[in-house]
């Protein structure tokens, strides 16, 4: 029963064409006050895609574009991220998406309209707790000595430095309309998300800055991405009006 | 904002963060609607289950990245703070008892 038109869907947005300026290839296809953004697709390019390498070029390829489709979007109009690979088959499949998704879809415009996302990442690789001092001419006292303030060393500038970061935190969300975690891989100590309305931006990012400094004399990085489209804040059920 | 520097393993992060969209995911979800009879076999990578599949590439920690060594290497470093941990609650020996 397939129509043979697959369209790939970036995004939902409002039902504005006019105001759009997404490039020759994707187009808006609206409902009511709502849009999404789609584009034909060769469904061939998402084949095996759980096969490949998630560093491979076809899929950052993908990731690109859906992120700068996203993007295009963005500029303009509030914006809500679709999952990506989302592939829909033909006009009436996009119609009925923006059908079952409407509602939630709507308030969720509202929500993220005026904000933008931001990504603040602390890491803090510290030393070795295994590393030895320099045992050379050292009795066996002065060497347990000197490790013993070496680990207590280690372990003060460790505490500093989660404390600097949950102060941090803490600033920030009060600029924040949301805040969402993120992965955190080893030796990060925050990824967050913070979801701001632009008219806080300065405030936040002068808050950043200032903790930035604080986390770079204890010995941390901190670094911020964006602003991005509400990637960590739109995460939009599709099904789910149906099901509830 | 100094050092806001989208890069290529950014966009990945946030891109794939939720995972490839499945075609039955929605195709269920969504009565009569589907969205997805293709056999393309796309499947949901949740952030967790991506973790799980080395797709972490974010960590930029080359010391991290030979997925397969991760695990052990993790207790490795465990074992190794927490030897540390105890030698830092070592008594140190008083000054009578230095060794001349």
């Amino acid at each position: 029963m397939s129509t043979g038109d697959w369209l790939c869907a970036y995004a939902i947005t409002r039902n504005r064409p006019a105001g759009l300026d997404l490039g020759p290839a994707p187009r808006l296809i609206g409902y009511r006050d709502l849009g999404v953004v789609v584009a034909d697709v060769a469904p061939a390019r998402f084949d095996r895609i759980d096969t490949l390498d998630p560093v491979d070029s076809a899929i950052a390829d993908l990731a690109r574009e859906h992120d700068a489709v996203v993007r295009a979007v963005f500029r303009h109009e509030p914006v809500l991220p679709l999952r990506f690979g989302t592939v829909l088959d033909g006009e009436d499949a996009a119609l009925r998406l923006l059908q079952a998704a409407y509602e939630q879809a709507r308030t969720c415009l509202d929500e993220v309209a005026g904000h933008r996302e931001w990504g603040v990442r602390v890491r803090h690789a510290e030393p070795a707790a295994t590393s030895r001092p320099d045992t050379a001419g050292l009795s066996g006292t002065q060497y347990l000595v000197r490790r013993r303030e070496r680990l207590k060393a280690i372990q003060r500038t460790r505490e500093d430095v989660v404390q600097t970061a949950g102060r941090l935190d803490g600033a920030l969300r009060q600029h924040a309309a949301d805040t969402s975690g993120r992965p955190r891989p080893h030796g990060v100590l925050v990824n967050t998300a913070y979801l701001v309305e632009t008219g806080r931006e300065a405030a936040f990012h002068a808050e950043f800055e200032r903790f930035a400094g604080e986390l770079r004399d204890a010995g941390a990085t901190a670094e911020s991405t964006g602003p991005w489209p509400p990637y960590s804040f739109t995460d939009v059920e599709l099904g789910a009006a149906v099901d509830g | 904002m100094a050092g806001s520097s989208d890069s290529l393993a950014d966009v990945l992060e946030r891109v794939l963060d939720k995972g490839v969209v499945i075609a039955g995911d929605i195709g269920v979800s969504v009565v009569d609607v589907e969205l997805l009879t293709l056999r393309i076999r796309l499947f949901i990578a949740s952030a967790q289950t991506a973790r799980e599949m080395g797709m972490d590439w974010w960590t930029n920690d080359p010391f991290f990245s030979p997925k397969a060594a991760r695990g052990e290497l993790e207790n490795k470093i465990d074992l190794a703070a927490r030897v540390a941990e105890l030698e830092a609650r070592l008594p140190v020996p008083s000054r009578e008892e230095e060794p001349r």
